[in-house]
């Protein structure tokens, strides 16, 4: 069979999940160098500690190198703060690559995003350190990015539908938060939020993982505060209730299928 | 006469003429659930129609041969189990044979070695002698170039008769599963399926499920051809096996079948899987790779399973889960695309099958 490039990309998207996505994050990160040239020195860390770290774990394993960790070493490089110091990015990159994805078997056995794990280590370890948005060129660059993730379902359109429903919600509760923030809410949905290996995997518990990452995410914000810590506290509170929603979605279809066979 | 490409790829052009025959080869594995027994000997003569085995359980249930020739190999297992037998088919003998018209189709088909061409899902073996399906599912899938698609256009005439014959075999509907947007066609009291998804397994999800409980049967269309050529003129022809009288499409071929490692030789059942053991999962020590959950995996599998659950529940073995998740309604011939776009690298159909003869043990 033929497809069209767009189709074929879309059915191969499995298979090239690492270089696809960051192909995604490459615009933004750039940018943000350009912008501000001082997080040179915080990419190169970060990069560097995800692969020595994936290295080890190879040798240890007798297994070849994937280099998963990339992803979340420039989510981190994108939206870790100026003021972070070299050593608290290797602390907080290490642990997150290690303990998210390393110790379950590689990216793809653990439950959580890496990335939105890497921020959160950051800013408990060190509360001085919370993330910071990307500035605003660096979130536009971000957009083909976002097209090419959502067209090839390596961001799930329904966790970032019902994150927007769940933002508009709290939003109407709470108060509208300001397109600033808004941005980086869309940001984080289809970055953090909409991880392939982070949330849930059926339909309805997408939708309710979305809505519920998302009104946690405003209403977790101080006022006219920033929203991007608070959402990646959401991102990993949504990321440990996943399982959980999924099973519930699986258990209500059980029982639905039950009764009507009797 | 068959012409010898040398690149296997080019073989699936490849032409046959009426006036020569390729051998015609039966391994016993295509016809799961059955155990063959067979009272002849390599070298023997035998006619189109004769029979070259039973079931060793329910003697009713016949193969004949699909042709006049000689055995050239015959090959026994365990037990005196047929494993394989290869006919040379004579150029000049008749390819048909005719017989009375039939009226009762189970016993017509029973007797003329025909029964072997359903499948019952679940678990997907050749089904017992007096099984009564809930639901028939008539296999026209696979696009303009397939096989059955051929068989059609050159004899749309035995279709209806066919259809009428499977009807009178199943206590329900039989489904003629077409892809979606293919043209109507006269198919009497059958219902047409033309619904999305281009596996079986995904007309018998949506139609008739039997994940909970129930049995429903599969046949490709060529089958319901000879079928009804079988109950209404009264014919035996297995012309089926080859390409169809004055057809230039191709038959559709499948990867690593009897164009590459067989050249010249026709499968005469053919299984269906399409696969021979060991040409999907790569040599070598296999690295785990993680599933990733992307919709062009929820496409490849039926829309009322949950594909990623599934998919977990296969890859670890949990049976008890794959059934829950709908895994009866599926065969190892519906988990190609699965198998393709996921990244983890897994034969689905072969870990599909690990479960399903678990559940069929455990009963």
């Amino acid at each position: 069979m033929t497809y069209a490039a767009p189709l074929a990309l879309r059915r191969h998207a499995a298979r090239f999940e690492l270089r696809l996505r960051l192909a995604a994050l490459l615009p933004p990160v750039a940018v943000r160098l350009a912008v501000e040239p001082g997080a040179a020195a915080a990419l190169l860390v970060a990069v560097t500690v995800a692969l020595g770290c994936d290295l080890v774990f190879a040798e240890l394993r007798r297994r070849p190198v994937r280099g998963s960790g990339l992803v979340a070493a420039l989510i981190l490089a994108l939206l870790a703060p100026a003021e972070a110091g070299l050593g608290e990015i290797t602390v907080a990159m290490a642990l997150a690559v290690v303990l998210g994805e390393l110790v379950f078997g590689g990216v793809g056995f653990g439950f959580v995003s890496t990335g939105a794990l890497a921020l959160g280590i950051l800013s408990l370890s060190f509360p001085h350190l919370a993330p910071v948005a990307p500035p605003p060129p660096a979130l536009w660059a971000a957009l083909p990015g976002a097209a090419l993730l959502l067209w090839c379902g390596l961001a799930a359109m329904p966790v970032v539908l019902g994150m927007g429903v769940g933002v508009a919600v709290a939003g109407a509760v709470a108060g509208w938060p300001g397109w600033p923030a808004a941005a980086v809410l869309a940001f984080g949905a289809v970055f953090l939020a909409a991880d392939p290996f982070g949330g849930p995997v059926t339909a309805l518990a997408r939708w309710l993982f979305g809505a519920a990452v998302g009104a946690l995410a405003l209403l977790l914000a101080p006022a006219q505060g920033a929203v991007a810590p608070a959402l990646v506290f959401a991102v990993l509170f949504g990321n440990v209730a996943a399982p959980l929603a999924d099973a519930a979605v699986l258990a209500v279809d059980d029982l639905r299928r039950g009764g009507r066979h009797g | 006469m068959f012409h010898e490409h040398p690149n296997p790829r080019d073989a699936a052009t490849t032409q046959f003429d009426r006036s020569a025959a390729p051998d015609l080869v039966l391994d016993a594995s295509a016809l799961p659930g059955l155990r063959l027994r067979c009272d002849l000997q390599a070298g023997d003569r035998i006619a189109i129609g004769d029979e070259i085995a039973h079931d060793r359980l329910q003697p009713r249930l016949r193969l004949v041969a699909p042709a006049t020739g000689r055995i050239t190999d015959l090959r026994r297992g365990l037990g005196r189990r047929l494993e394989r037998v290869v006919i040379e088919v004579d150029r000049d003998a008749p390819t048909e044979v005719r017989l009375r018209p039939a009226e009762d189709p189970r016993e017509a088909l029973l007797a003329n070695g025909l029964w072997p061409v359903f499948r019952r899902r679940p678990f997907g073996r050749v089904p017992g002698v007096e099984d009564v399906p809930d639901a028939i599912f008539v296999d026209a899938l696979g696009g303009p170039e397939a096989a059955g698609a051929a068989a059609m256009r050159a004899r749309p005439d035995l279709l209806e008769p066919g259809l009428a014959a499977l009807g009178q075999l199943s206590s329900g509907p039989v489904f003629f599963c077409r892809d979606a947007g293919a043209g109507n066609l006269p198919i009497g009291t059958a219902r047409a399926e033309t619904g999305a998804g281009a596996t079986m397994g995904h007309r018998v999800a949506r139609r008739h499920s039997v994940a909970r409980q129930g049995a429903v049967w599969t046949v490709p269309v060529q089958s319901v051809l000879t079928i009804g050529q079988l109950v209404s003129p009264g014919r035996l022809d297995f012309s089926r096996f080859r390409a169809w009288p004055g057809d230039r499409a191709p038959r559709r071929v499948l990867p690593g079948e009897w164009c590459g490692r067989e050249a010249g030789r026709v499968p005469w059942f053919e299984s269906p899987h399409g696969a021979d053991p060991g040409r999907v999962s790569p040599p070598g020590r296999q690295v785990p790779r993680p599933i990733v959950p992307v919709p062009a995996l929820d496409a490849a599998l039926p829309r009322q399973l949950r594909a990623v659950p599934l998919l977990r529940a296969l890859s670890v073995g949990d049976a008890e889960a794959a059934r829950r998740l709908g895994c009866l309604d599926l065969l190892e011939e519906d988990m190609v695309e699965a198998s393709a776009i996921c990244a983890s690298g897994s034969d689905y159909g072969r870990l599909l099958r690990r479960v399903l003869d678990r559940l069929e043990a455990e009963g």
